[in-house]
């Protein structure tokens, strides 16, 4: 590991960037061998991710058109279908596919990529990896076709059935973990930074988290209790981990900077990890569970306010002054974004915690449109940042064309905005509503219904949106590798005035 | 962060405190709570009913849990007579507490809507009995039959509006059992609890008043 | 009746598993930055960059960051297509 300490090499005040040089430290690779180092580790790892990113593109298109079909239904219950195509179905395969689906295996895909690439280090044991990708997405798949038929769980977030698809995630999943834990012991560098310690935790909570939801030994109160034990961990130690991981390392990479204080992101890493993890039960405020219960979740879920603030911080602090980057770089456009939205979810989630705000958001479509801005502003921006960012070096080709990004960026940047607007302004009015039982129940229903059509032009949005990025994405896979090509987008020009506009 | 085992030692470190204070610890207490004398385990037919509830996603637009009248107002709705307890939920596995209120809370629907008729005629149509319902009808519960060919043991349901020469419907097996399930829910017995017992196992909030409250049932001398 | 009494104890239970933890990761932690795992955390936030992710010109900085990237890096590079978001 000798080697290693020369390669890490560059220090320097974290808050000013570019950090000065000392005299001592000229002893960085130089910048070939870099590139070859980089040129090696992206092969490594090549056939894995792009396994993970392709299967993961397949959930999003599914899960797009379930997510569409499942809206429409909503507010024109005429539409209503056969058994496989009925609303509580469609809707469950639309969650699924996009969460285990679309996200995990996204992430999977950014996790196999990031790791090598952070430690300096070949992926060992990428056919392993591999491997456990295509056991994770096929049966997912087979899971997609079971919710649709009518065998599902029971509890949300945990429909997939036990053994015949929670057995063959954890397989899956473990199979990349175990490689790339073994890539990890194999690095090459003296220092684990702070986008492997959310990978790797990640990596390691999940599992732990996903055997106890599906473990089949729970019933009543308790089994209401593990599940949201499970999925808000879900959200907060995989989901968040992984996505949080990713954006401290592009934000850094693209800006050339480290970030803005390093050690408030060792804070932040360890507050998430010990307030998130006790935040499940502020999903059944008043419900039919012991009071302490609550109380520590609603407890640790203020508390969040640290870890938010430092990566807050962390984030936003590396962009300030430099925000004109956006326009160079659609990876930075959508993992700042991303970033943000990261940031006012948990402040909104901080909110809806609280007893009082609670007692009127709970059970309303609130919740639905809160859940959007994290799995989708948040995770999904993030995702399609660091896809835009991986793809060209793994491929070893560029993107095809910046107006199918602007395209893909403004569509589904708009169309999750109005989604979150209708939704949030929907579910205020529909607690209010419920929460005065001098009103009937049926004003509840039908203040919803203009942000419930809202929201499937929203999902239209989305929806094209996605199959935009899906159609560049193929573009790029049957493009021919060029000698030297230059991007379109990359001409030295900010892209998103011309295209976008 | 320089060492793995650093990592890894302390992501187990983390994720085992929330295990051991939201999973484990409550199992200690909650596999201890015993079903109240007023609830009954359910029958075949209730439990295949509550499959069907499962399959066809119905918990993704209703609840089945009375929240606490101390800030809610779930009880002033009339969607039960008290908060629902640890206690009322024993045979449930899992649970199907839900997390949306698209539809009426429906734990304790049996009280409510006794009639099974009006279940059926629902499921087929809701808007042919609640005309601003945005419910998805359920027709793939049921069969349509020609007249003649209804056997003596069939259900046949009389939907509303529908002509002579159309074929009349018939109510599957299933969708029979949904119905003798939703008739099942009924969290309405008194809690065999001495006083203050609820409070003890920190189910109700703290700081509520101590006054006798049947509704709540939670104070029953 | 059937949960009567559980809570005192198991609070105790709760508060003495708390303590016993937070003391575990305090002593965990405490020997961890003793043992030097948690300092030189300059180096550590250089490390997903490499020396082209700091020489090469960015275009959207102002001359003042660009002057103080030169003068901390040398002179700079010119990026190569897709350098932030695309292939190198
Ligand atoms: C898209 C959301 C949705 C789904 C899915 C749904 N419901 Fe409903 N449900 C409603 C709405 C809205 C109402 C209120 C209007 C009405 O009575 O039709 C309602 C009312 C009811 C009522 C009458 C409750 C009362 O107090 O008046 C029952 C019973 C019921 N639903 C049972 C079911 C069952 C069983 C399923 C699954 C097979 C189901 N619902 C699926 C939305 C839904």
């Amino acid at each position: 590991m000798s080697g290693g300490e020369a390669r890490a090499v560059g220090v320097g005040s974290a808050l000013t960037a570019p950090a000065p040089r000392p005299a001592e430290e000229a002893s960085r690779l130089p910048t070939s061998e870099e590139r070859e180092l980089r040129l090696r580790v992206d092969r490594s790892s090549r056939r894995p991710v792009l396994v993970a990113f392709g299967c993961s593109l397949v959930a999003l298109l599914l899960g797009s058109v379930f997510g569409l079909t499942a809206s429409v239904q909503m507010h024109s219950p005429e539409l209503a279908g056969p058994g496989w195509l009925t609303f509580g179905r469609v809707r469950t395969a639309h969650l699924n596919a996009m969460v285990y689906g679309w996200a995990s295996l996204a992430m999977l895909g950014v996790s196999l990529w990031m790791i090598p690439r952070l430690v300096h280090q070949e992926l060992k044991w990428a056919r392993l990896a591999e491997f456990g990708v295509w056991i994770w997405a096929l049966a997912l798949g087979y899971q997609l076709v079971r919710i649709l038929g009518g065998i599902p769980s029971g509890m949300e977030w945990l429909e997939i059935g036990l053994y015949t698809g929670d057995t063959f995630l954890t397989v899956g999943g473990g199979m990349v973990g175990v490689a790339l834990l073994r890539t990890l012991l194999a690095r090459a560098v003296p220092h684990l930074y702070v986008s492997v310690w959310y990978i790797m935790a990640a990596l390691i909570w999940f599992p732990i988290i996903f055997i106890t939801g599906n473990w089949p030994a729970w019933a009543g109160a308790e089994s209401a209790a593990v599940n949201w034990f499970y999925a808000h961990n879900a959200l907060g130690l995989w989901l968040t981990a992984i996505n949080v991981g990713a954006a401290y390392y592009l934000i850094p990479k693209v800006l050339g900077r480290p970030v803005y204080s390093y050690q408030l992101s060792l804070v932040g890493f360890w507050t998430l990890g010990f307030f998130y993890s006790l935040n499940g039960m502020h999903h059944v405020i008043g419900g039919p569970m012991p009071t302490w219960m609550i109380t520590t979740s609603i407890t640790a879920s203020v508390l969040m306010v640290i870890p938010v603030a430092a990566v807050a911080i962390n984030h936003h602090m590396t962009v300030v002054g430099r925000f004109a980057a956006l326009r160079y770089s659609p990876t930075l456009r959508f993992v700042v974004l991303g970033a943000m939205a990261y940031t006012a979810v948990s402040l909104q989630g901080i909110f809806t915690a609280l007893r009082e705000v609670n007692r009127i958001t709970h059970f309303t479509q609130w919740t639905v449109g809160h859940a959007h801005v994290g799995v989708y502003a948040f995770a999904t921006l993030i995702l399609f940042g660091s896809i835009y960012y991986i793809l060209p070096r793994v491929l070893r080709r560029e993107w095809p064309s910046a107006r199918l990004i602007s395209w893909h960026f403004w569509l589904v940047l708009l169309g999750i905005a109005l989604y979150v607007t209708a939704l949030t302004v929907a579910g205020v009015f529909q607690g209010l509503y419920l929460m005065d039982p001098a009103v009937p129940f049926r004003a509840s229903v039908d203040v919803t219904l203009a942000g419930l059509q809202a929201r499937s032009v929203a999902a239209v949005m989305l929806t094209a949106g996605h199959v935009v990025f899906a159609w560049h994405v193929w573009r790029l896979w049957r493009r021919p590798t060029p000698e030297r090509e230059l991007a379109p987008f990359h001409a030295l020009r900010p892209v998103v005035r011309e295209a976008g506009s | 962060m320089k060492q793995t085992w650093l990592l890894v030692g302390g992501a187990l470190v983390v994720i085992g405190f929330a295990w051991m204070v939201l999973v484990g610890i409550p199992h200690t207490m909650l596999v201890r709570v015993e079903a109240p004398p007023g609830l009954e385990p359910y029958t075949e037919s209730q439990a295949r009913g509550r499959t069907v509830y499962i399959r066809n996603g119905c918990i993704y637009c209703h609840t089945q849990q009375v929240r606490d009248d101390a800030f809610t107002s779930d009880v002033a709705r009339g969607w039960g007579r008290r908060p629902t307890v640890p206690a009322d939920y024993v045979y449930d596995r899992p649970h199907l507490m839900g997390t949306m209120r698209t539809g009426p809370d429906l734990i304790n629907v049996g009280i409510r809507l006794p009639d099974p008729e009006w279940h059926l005629i629902h499921f087929y149509d809701p808007r042919a009995v609640v005309e601003w319902s945005i419910m998805p009808p359920y027709r793939f519960l049921f069969d349509e039959v020609p007249e003649e060919e209804v056997g003596p043991d069939d259900r046949v349901v009389a939907i509303p509006g529908r002509g002579p020469d159309e074929p009349v419907v018939v109510a599957t097996p299933d969708v029979l059992a949904l119905v003798d399930y939703l008739r099942s829910l009924n969290r309405s017995y008194p809690l065999a609890q001495p006083a203050g017992a609820a409070e003890d196992a920190g189910i109700a909030e703290p700081g509520e008043p101590a006054e006798v409250d049947d509704r709540s049932g939670r104070t029953m001398p | 009746m059937a949960v009567e009494g559980l809570v005192f104890p198991s609070t105790l239970v709760l508060l003495i598993v708390v303590l016993a933890f937070m003391a575990g990761a305090l002593v965990f932690f405490i020997w961890a930055a003793r043992a030097g795992q948690l300092g030189d955390l300059d180096r550590q936030a250089m490390l997903p960059l490499d020396e082209r992710d700091l020489r090469v010109s960015h275009p959207w900085e102002t001359a003042e960051q660009a002057e103080a990237r030169r003068e901390a890096w040398g002179e700079p590079l010119p990026p190569e297509p897709g350098e932030w978001g695309g292939a190198e």
